[in-house]
């Protein structure tokens, strides 16, 4: 038996955070390592989230101070699969916890989607966000039809920032490559399209009032004026009954004004993106027979906001059917239901892209709390004198970032966003945050 | 604008907001839990898991209760954070059934 639960924690975004969370609450002689694949933690908090979403973004703060916990370190720009492998993870902690995500944008499967001004949300999303995988897309904003599909929260954020007013892009985090893109907009209508009933949609009304409340655009139901009566009945969800509600006094019968016109269109399947050189359309069918939609919507841009697929590690046992961890209560098992000894999983890696920040903390508490309940057994795994992953990567030269180079970063990231008047201007890749803890290091007569 | 929990919370106190509030935001006493609006960051997260719907956005709410805002922000200042979930009020079923939810 060795002496401290060595726990080590892959992914840095609140999945991650909210399981360090709560086993150094029930843990209390622990040593927990985070490795996170980017220079930059946080995830999605980070690079998901919408740029116009500042106050959601203060969760950071939390992320803060657990990471303050002495117990916690941070080893960021380490690649499980490619710097250290998760082998040799496992033989050097007692217990490995996934909490890697859902990185992959869900694709539709049809014809012409891989034109150029195809895109998926997880690209499109990531690229405004300044993600690093993303930063190169540069889709062109210039053209004046766009379509999101998708009826969910992720949809009203792309949708939202293609029509939100560039005053208000400039005052979020939109890093400026990208906002340069977005100051040359054309955008004068965006197609909303989603399989579902005007009944069943899963955005949150909050989330749909920051678009219709927006100056300057006009939400239109155009299908409404065949719909009986009984179509805004039976809404699945409470959220579905008041986005519903408002779509049936405001946006059913307006013929388009000035400004942005936004139309959602209902029980609409895309069956292919249109266009030779790069898309001009989405051709539709009807999600049922004797649905009517029309047989095509003209568009310059298109973003599929459908989901989010894990992109599992090797070796890690994955449920064929959902693409996800197979796991009882976050522990993860095989194939035969046994568990796998050491290996945990937390957030979307194991229960798929749903829910929103805060579902992470009950769920992290899940996991921590299947892994607190085999300790015992946890502590037999490892040999006394493992090995450990510092001079393993070490002997790689690969150099982990640390939590404190992260608050350098975004002091960094703060202060050059005052300049802008913005909330923090990102920085875009590895290189450049190299460079900036360099000058701060020779600034104070360190070296790197 | 911040989140408020209202009345309905009172004799229940079924406290699943506080396992998922990403920010620990919640404080409470023996029979009422209340919002920090200061550290509450809007997420919503808590508006649907309320057994009694407890908690709304305070745009939702209509004038007459427009006072929780304020008590809200009174009673989380004075009270101590709750971030664990407890067991509901010996009230709660009965009074989850009066409310017919």
């Amino acid at each position: 038996m060795t002496d401290t639960p060595r726990i080590a924690v892959v992914g840095s975004g609140p999945s991650g955070f909210y399981a360090v969370e709560a086993l150094l609450r029930s843990i209390p002689d622990c040593r927990i390592d985070m490795i996170e694949r980017l220079p930059t933690p946080h995830g999605l908090v980070r690079y998901g989230v919408a740029p116009d979403h500042q106050k959601l973004k203060q969760v950071a703060a939390v992320f803060d101070s657990i990471a303050r916990d002495p117990r916690f370190t941070l080893y960021a720009g380490i690649r499980v699969g490619e710097d250290v492998s998760l082998d040799e993870l496992m033989g050097c902690y007692h217990a490995v916890v996934l909490a890697t995500g859902c990185a992959v944008g869900r694709s539709l499967g049809v014809p012409g989607e891989s034109l150029p001004q195809v895109y998926s949300s997880a690209q499109f999303v990531g690229w405004y966000n300044g993600h690093p995988d993303h930063v190169s897309l540069q889709p062109d904003l210039r053209g004046a039809h766009a379509a999101v599909i998708g009826n969910g929260n992720v949809s009203l954020d792309v949708c939202r920032l293609l029509v939100r007013s560039f005053d208000d892009l400039r005052a979020s985090d939109i890093p400026s490559p990208m906002l340069r893109s977005f100051e040359g907009r054309g955008v004068r209508e965006v197609h909303m399209i989603g399989r579902n009933l005007v009944t069943a949609t899963k955005f949150s009304f909050k989330e749909f009032r920051q678009l219709a409340d927006l100056p300057g655009v006009q939400i239109r139901v155009p299908q409404a004026t065949l719909w009986p009566d009984d179509m805004w009945s039976g809404a699945t969800s409470d959220d579905a009954a008041r986005v519903a509600q408002w779509l049936h006094a405001n946006a059913c019968d307006a013929a388009p004004t000035q400004g942005i016109v936004v139309n959602f269109w209902f029980q609409a399947v895309p069956t292919a993106f249109l266009g030779e050189h790069r898309v001009v359309g989405v051709a539709l069918g009807g999600a049922s027979p004797g649905v009517s939609v029309p047989a095509m919507l003209t568009c310059d841009l298109a973003v599929s906001c459908i989901g989010y697929d894990s992109q599992p590690l090797s070796g890690v046992p994955t449920d064929p059917r959902t693409g996800r961890v197979r796991h009882r209560s976050g522990q993860v098992i095989d194939a035969d239901g046994a568990d796998v000894a050491g290996l945990f999983a937390a957030g979307w890696v194991k229960r798929g892209p749903t829910g929103i920040i805060g579902t992470n903390r009950a769920d992290g508490v899940e996991t921590a709390g299947s892994l607190v309940q085999r300790l015992a057994q946890l502590m037999e795994r490892l040999p006394a004198g493992a090995p450990t992953l510092a001079p393993l990567l070490n002997a790689r030269s690969v150099v982990p970032l640390s939590y404190a180079q992260w608050l350098e970063l975004d002091r960094w990231e703060k202060d050059r966003g005052v300049r802008l008047g913005k909330p923090r201007e990102k920085l875009l890749s590895t290189p450049e945050a190299i460079e900036v803890l360099r000058s701060n290091a020779s600034e104070a007569g360190r070296t790197l | 604008m911040p989140h408020v929990v209202t009345e309905n919370c009172d004799q229940c106190r079924f406290t699943e907001c506080v396992t998922v509030c990403p920010v620990a935001c919640f404080h409470g006493d023996q029979t009422h839990l209340y919002i920090d609006p200061d550290v509450c960051i809007d997420c919503g997260a808590c508006v649907p898991v309320c057994p009694v719907k407890a908690i709304l956005d305070s745009i939702d709410l209509e004038p007459a209760r427009e006072h929780w805002i304020a008590l809200n922000q009174e009673r989380a200042k004075a009270l101590p954070v709750v971030r664990d979930k407890t067991e509901p009020l010996p009230t709660a079923a009965a009074t989850r059934e009066s409310l017919g939810l």
